[in-house]
């Protein structure tokens, strides 16, 4: 008579349920990372068939970006976020326009090998510059957490949720509903047609890299403002988003978007039951498992 | 001059120029007697066979980001078992082999795919194992009995090995018999990869590389040539390994690092991609301008001019020093053909 709303749940206790809530809200948050990275990736893959290898480090100078804004003029890291997409996806559309542009058909071992340079460069020029130091971007919410009952989630965690779910909203009406968010897709279904149809690629590459960049600087700054980060932050983030991209799909967004959030569940889940050494690990068995079972990825298509 | 006349000469030329390198690394260590330089040769005959791994894998189209792995693979797989016991001719195999399988695992899983696929699949391979060997208590003790194995306590300061200190000193092996074991192993990983690459099965991984549709038109089985390519490659790299964990006296889950994955990466383009004599002066001259920043007290820089040397080769070289070369031997053999040696 008296069941309490949880009895569903019956065979677990109360503090069961709120342990794994709370980690539902690390997963997705975790999520959140690896889809604003991977939907980044997608988008430059879709459009000029590169993978770019530096992504993780691109993230990691959208982090920088906030920080040294954020440290400069003390506004609103969640403001500055928006700043450092501007300042980033720029910094991306010059690495394209000077970098990838140059070796774009001259066989896909080059672009990646380029890829590659970029990272060494990239981490070891931040680290020059800005040293290794540990470094945090402070959030006016930070000490402020949603209290419900047994469950505390931090207001920063939830704000990360939210401000994903609108930078993907804001994409997809850029992506549908203007021209150049047509020509952008078109480029990427067929680019030669796209040329014929009067669409300029060589400024849907460049766009396509500097919205690319802007996610990851996104994806950075919200990890800096959740987590402490140094020049090296990027590597693994940067790993997992193309595992993300591989599961769900090479150039796909919404596979993206899904397998994004599953892995970050699947890792926090992983880091609650074997410990936080196996959470790489599970992502690699998981993108071995989908490459033997389903090549092309959850919503792939042959390519 | 015949053109019988100019092939005669062209391989004479290249045949002794062989020669002549080989009986130059023979004589070397009467000559160089120097602790630390006759290390950094050592190193440097050990990333010659590493690029040329790496290379003979390129050859056949498919870019490992991650070769690394298969050489920590080599590494603790073969330390493991000698000090469980094995003998050293037993374990440095075994290890090469253990490479060579899980090389052959990842091959076998990436084969169908595109360059991207193995790129991405490899490259988190090589760090997710570095994580994976951080955990596990059967690598730790590996870390450890290696140091035990060869009379050296635990808890020892890696850098501390890496200077001429305690390199030599407390081993059974001389600093010469390092050296002419791994110019041996190097001489015969160079052949090796020279016999793959001039027998059919070479001109089937350069078919690949080239045209994989077209080389499958023509009967060439690909999934079989690339997975060839892959456990040739991964054995050799695995072979490296298990020789320089001995040497270094030391394996930690840095081998697995992403360096090491670059390293013959780098070193391959520098030298030609594609070419036997390329990982050869790559490694060589990569290797040198390292230890050499190294000597300089640069250890951010060097990370950071490595990875622009790579982004300019790339832009503005990206056939490696290797065309220079021929060229400059062209002219001074007066050899006018565009068949050369090396």
């Amino acid at each position: 008579m008296n069941n309490p709303p949880y009895s569903f749940f019956l065979f677990l206790k109360m503090a069961e349920i709120t342990t794994l809530l709370q980690i539902l809200i690390w997963g997705l948050t975790a999520g959140c990372i690896y889809v604003l990275m991977a939907v980044g990736l997608n988008m430059i893959f879709g459009v000029m068939k590169v993978v770019n290898f530096a992504h993780g480090e691109i993230m990691m100078l959208g982090a920088f970006a906030s920080f040294w804004v954020y440290y400069y003029t003390g506004l609103n890291p969640y403001f500055i976020l928006f700043i450092s997409m501007i300042i980033v996806g720029i910094f991306g559309v010059i690495i394209e326009r000077y970098g990838f542009r140059k070796v774009l058909g001259t066989g896909k071992l080059n672009e990646i090998f380029l890829s590659l340079g970029l990272i060494y460069i990239l981490q070891n020029a931040a680290v020059k510059l800005w040293t290794d130091d540990i470094r945090k971007i402070d959030s006016p919410f930070s000490s402020m957490t949603l209290d419900l009952g047994m469950l505390n989630i931090t207001y920063d965690r939830l704000i990360a949720i939210a401000f994903t779910a609108l930078i993907l909203i804001c994409l997809y009406l850029f992506l549908t509903k203007t021209d150049v968010g047509r020509a952008l897709r078109a480029t990427s279904q067929n680019h030669e047609a796209a040329m014929l149809m009067g669409v300029n690629v060589n400024h849907m590459y460049m766009l396509s890299f500097g919205i690319g960049a802007a996610l990851a600087a996104a994806a950075g700054t919200v990890a800096g403002i959740l987590s402490p980060f140094n020049p090296y932050m990027g590597t693994i983030p940067g790993i997992m988003a193309f595992t993300v991209i591989i599961i769900g799909g090479l150039g796909s967004i919404p596979g993206a978007i899904i397998a994004g959030l599953m892995l970050g569940l699947v890792q926090n889940f992983t880091i609650f039951y074997f410990g936080g050494a196996w959470k790489d690990a599970v992502a690699f068995v998981l993108l071995i498992i989908v490459l033997i079972i389903r090549p092309t990825g959850l919503f792939g298509e042959e390519h | 001059m015949s053109v019988k006349e100019l092939v005669g000469k062209y391989a004479v030329s290249s045949y002794s120029a062989y020669l002549l390198l080989i009986l130059i690394g023979l004589v070397l260590p009467l000559v160089i007697t120097d602790d630390f330089f006759n290390r950094i040769i050592v190193l440097t005959f050990f990333y010659i066979m590493f690029s040329t791994s790496w290379n003979l894998l390129a050859y056949s189209g498919q870019a490992s980001l991650g070769h690394a792995a298969f050489l920590g693979i080599g590494a603790f797989a073969s330390t493991i078992l000698i000090i469980n016991g094995a003998s050293a001719v037993v374990g440095v195999l075994t290890g090469a082999l253990a490479a060579s399988l899980v090389g052959l695992f990842l091959g076998v899983i990436c084969v169908r795919l595109k360059e991207w696929f193995l790129g991405l699949v490899t490259f988190g391979f090589a760090i997710i194992m570095a994580a994976v060997v951080n955990e596990s208590s059967v690598f730790i003790e590996a870390i450890n009995g290696l140091l035990v194995a060869i009379g050296l306590s635990g808890n020892l300061d890696p850098h501390m090995l890496g200077g001429s200190l305690g390199i030599y000193s407390p081993n059974i092996v001389s600093r010469e018999q390092y050296y002419y074991l791994f110019f041996f192993a190097m001489v015969g990983t160079i052949l090796a990869s020279h016999l793959v690459i001039r027998s059919k099965i070479g001109f089937a991984f350069a078919a690949i590389r080239e045209n994989q549709a077209e080389a499958g038109m023509m009967g060439v089985d690909i999934t079989r040539y690339k997975l060839i390519a892959f456990m040739i490659s991964t054995f050799m790299a695995g072979f490296a390994g298990a020789l320089f964990a001995p040497y270094n006296y030391f394996i930690n889950p840095e081998i697995f690092s992403i360096h090491n994955s670059f390293m013959p990466i780098i070193m391959t383009i520098s030298g030609g991609i594609g070419t036997i004599g390329g990982p050869v002066i790559g490694a060589l001259v990569i290797n040198l301008l390292w230890e050499q920043m190294g000597l300089m007290g640069m250890s951010i820089d060097r990370l950071l001019i490595l990875g622009l040397i790579l982004v300019l080769e790339i832009l503005f070289l990206p056939r490696g020093l290797m065309p220079l070369m021929k060229k400059l031997i062209n002219k001074a053999s007066g050899i006018t053909s565009r068949d050369t040696p090396l």
